[in-house]
């Protein structure tokens, strides 16, 4: 737990660390994350925000856990890319060679199971890897860092925790940084781009964009289709499993 | 929808995907409870001989059988090389060219939409019956149509198909039930004589041979779901392949034993008026003074929950068919759409549902017969349709087969070649002969315009599936690029399902 705090600790670093492009606001100005203007180096914190998105203000998940899971993996493969850790080249994961290692501890353990890998896997295959577990790292991430509080509505039931967020507008946060994206037509960068794009692969817009479903995808689209190769590429694999996961729904319980 | 499984043994990925990975057991369980046993023994087999008149139906298994096992040799070497979604149209668009596969795709939505349809019909009024026979409660068949057709749509909303265990252990039943009824009948032959006539190949040569291998290869129809699991097993090549062999034959093996043995049971020449009499009580009936009524009883309990259990499984083929040409863009983009908190292919599994409501309707309206008119009449027009997309994929392995990068080097020629070229022939031949005889088959006289009017609308699908391709092509470039690849179509580079498999 000690090391845990210690890097939850080292995220809040400063932003503006190496990553070019990625600056704490949105080219409108609007600060990435909720009442916060740092937004630091580990604060590309992909899968946070997906979380938040694919769970209505009381917790509730807006889709199947299956999708929900799906979604959480390929942000937490976002995340390394964004950190220049790890891009997909064609339909593979290939590894920054590098020893440095991201601050978060969750980062921290996808890229260890990247590194390994003796050979490059498929996207799919860490899709479908990570999706085992990406929903209870990213959950107890966000209980770590006190954004949503754990309250188990059922005894004796799996997945029957529900992750209550601790403050409703930070929760709402991504969506309506989103929005406001749409709304105003304004150009999206990598990380909302990225966003954006699972919104549209985990058939979200519905319940998760608030501007007219068709703008928004035909946006959101256009934004992925003009992003670099390996942030659409894996924006397009996660689609595809996410479809494949609908079409063969009744083999991947138990 | 895919092979892809880590190409690595000694990879801890590799290791961790691999478990909960489904043997060949599993993979066979599900396809066998899709083409239903219990339900094609008693209930298509005793109608076939009702309404067709032909006897030779129990050799029409075996030979349809055998026809098959020959054709998925073909059909699991190119499974493994394809990433697929075990939907036959997608053979056939990788082999035969993407024109021929959006006509398939629409051949193929109008057949597995219709098997559930014509199940209904089945299930309600075997339910029915049974209900009035036992607890003496009359009910209209349409009643329990209706139900069935209610409770699988929702069941299909909820993206719920029923538990891998109770379908194993109704199947173990239904197999073990239908076994005991079929010795029993042959201990008992007509005239104490065993008569072995339903089963001589003359049969094969004689007339109304195409009804009778309509109703065998209806039989069958499900077995082709065995290749979907290629990504869900553990080795995708032999566990699909022993899966696919497993499941033809133990169906074959069953259904040429159980029906040869009602027809020992009557005589093969008193078989066709028992079945015209008693319907699908014939199979219970054969077998009633020799058993204990408990298991007379659990036979018909085993048919009805046979008949929904295919039902189930073939509304949920029917919606990812729809979800799967939805995402393609070759159907609407709305049927493409998934139900938000269940994750279900949602206006797949409705339209699905609205299509068969309406037919159940019509028929109660109509006051036409559940049986014949339904349930075989249905299920047969879907069975010829399934007929028409195996001699596609037959030609379609062929085709794909013939380009060496496809075949490398594991495939060998009997795969590529012999057994495709064999399949292709002579499902070409059970085809042309179905539709020579499909007023026998539907039980009509020959000026009966029903007798093409059901075969013609594959036509009509066909040439509707035809303009639509060349609109395709001409008009939406994008859309017809990932025609065949499922979920897949937004990937822009064809994925290549790994070699090996994940597990062992």
């Amino acid at each position: 737990v000690a090391a845990h705090t210690q890097a939850r600790g080292a995220a809040q670093v400063p932003p503006g660390d190496g990553l070019s492009g990625l600056s704490a606001h949105s080219p409108m100005g609007w600060p990435r994350k909720f009442g916060d203007a740092s937004y630091g180096v580990d604060g590309l914190l992909i899968a946070d925000d997906m979380f938040r998105l694919v769970h209505d203000d009381r917790g509730k998940p807006r889709v199947h856990p299956d999708v929900i899971a799906l979604g959480l993996a390929s942000a937490l493969l976002a995340e390394l890319i964004l950190l220049r850790h790890a891009w997909v080249d064609g339909d593979r994961v290939l590894v920054n060679p590098a020893p440095k290692m991201p601050h978060d501890r969750v980062a921290q353990t996808v890229l260890l199971r990247l590194r390994e890998e003796p050979r490059p896997l498929t996207v799919r295959d860490w899709l479908a890897f990570l999706a085992r577990s990406s929903y209870y790292e990213v959950a107890s991430r966000m209980v770590e860092a006190g954004h949503v509080v754990p309250i188990r509505r059922l005894p004796l039931i799996r997945n029957a925790t529900r992750y209550i967020p601790v403050d409703i507008n930070e929760a709402f946060w991504p969506k309506a940084r989103l929005a406001m994206h749409l709304e105003y037509h304004d150009p999206l960068d990598e990380l909302d781009t990225i966003l954006g794009g699972l919104v549209v692969a985990a058939d979200l817009y519905r319940s998760a964009l608030t501007c007219s479903v068709g703008d928004g995808v035909a946006q959101l689209r256009s934004a992925v289709a003009a992003a670099p190769p390996s942030i659409q590429s894996l924006i397009l694999h996660t689609e595809a499993a996410i479809g494949d996961a609908i079409i063969d729904g009744r083999r991947r319980r138990g | 929808m895919s092979k892809r499984g880590p190409e690595r043994s000694g990879s801890r990925v590799a290791a961790a995907l691999a478990q909960g990975r489904l043997g060949v057991a599993a993979v066979a369980f599900v396809a066998m409870a899709a083409i239903a046993p219990l339900t094609v023994v008693a209930g298509g087999a005793t109608t076939g001989w009702a309404v067709t008149g032909i006897t030779g139906i129990p050799v029409a298994y075996l030979a349809t059988g055998v026809i098959l096992v020959v054709f998925s040799a073909g059909y699991v070497a190119m499974s493994a090389k394809i990433v697929n979604s075990g939907a036959l149209y997608t053979y056939i668009a990788r082999g035969l060219g993407k024109t021929a596969g959006v006509c398939a795709s629409f051949v193929a939505v109008l057949a597995y939409n219709a098997m559930p349809i014509g199940l209904y019909g089945g299930f309600g009024k075997v339910l029915a019956d049974v209900l009035h026979d036992r607890a003496g409660i009359t009910t209209p068949w349409y009643v329990w149509a209706f139900a069935g057709c209610a409770v699988a749509g929702v069941l299909g909303l909820l993206r719920i198909d029923l538990n891998g265990w109770v379908l194993a252990v109704l199947l173990v039943a239904e197999v073990s039930l239908t076994v005991v009824f079929a010795v029993v009948n042959v201990r008992h032959p007509a005239g104490g004589h065993v008569s072995y006539d339903t089963l001589a190949p003359h049969h094969l040569l004689g007339g109304g041979i195409g009804a009778a291998l309509a109703i065998a290869v209806t039989g069958f129809v499900g077995f082709e779901g065995t290749a979907v699991y290629g990504e869900e097993s553990r080795n995708p090549r032999s566990t699909v392949r022993r899966a696919t062999y497993l499941t033809v034959v133990v169906a074959v093996l069953l259904y040429g034993f159980a029906s040869w043995s009602m027809t020992v049971r009557t005589g093969p020449e008193q078989i066709v008026a028992r079945a015209q009499a008693e319907s699908t009580e014939l199979m219970f009936n054969l077998a009633a003074p020799y058993v204990a009524q408990p298991l007379i009883d659990l036979g018909h309990l085993l048919f009805i929950t046979s008949l929904f259990a295919a039902a189930l499984s073939f509304h949920h083929t029917s919606a990812r068919y729809f979800f799967a040409l939805g995402r393609e863009g070759v159907l609407p983009a709305w049927l493409g759409r998934t139900s938000v908190r269940m994750g279900a292919p949602k206006y797949g599994s409705l339209l699905q549902t609205a299509l068969a409501a309406g037919v159940i309707a019509l028929y109660s309206a109509k006051g036409w017969d559940p049986m014949t008119r339904l349930f075989f009449w249905i299920t047969v027009l879907s069975g010829l349709g399934v007929l028409i997309l195996l001699v596609a994929t037959s030609t379609a392995v062929l085709g794909f087969f013939r380009h060496s990068t496809n075949r490398g080097t594991d495939v060998s020629v009997w795969s590529a070649r012999i057994a495709p070229g064999l399949s292709a022939v002579a499902l070409a031949w059970v085809l042309v002969v179905t539709v020579k005889q499909f007023g026998t088959l539907l039980g009509v006289g020959p000026a009966d315009p029903v007798r093409w009017q059901l075969p013609a609308l594959y036509l009509l699908v066909a040439v509707a599936g035809l303009i639509w391709a060349v609109v395709l092509k001409r008009t939406r470039p994008q859309v017809w690029a990932g025609i065949g690849r499922g979920a897949n179509s937004v990937v822009p580079v064809e994925p290549v399902p790994s070699t090996a498999g994940a597990g062992r």
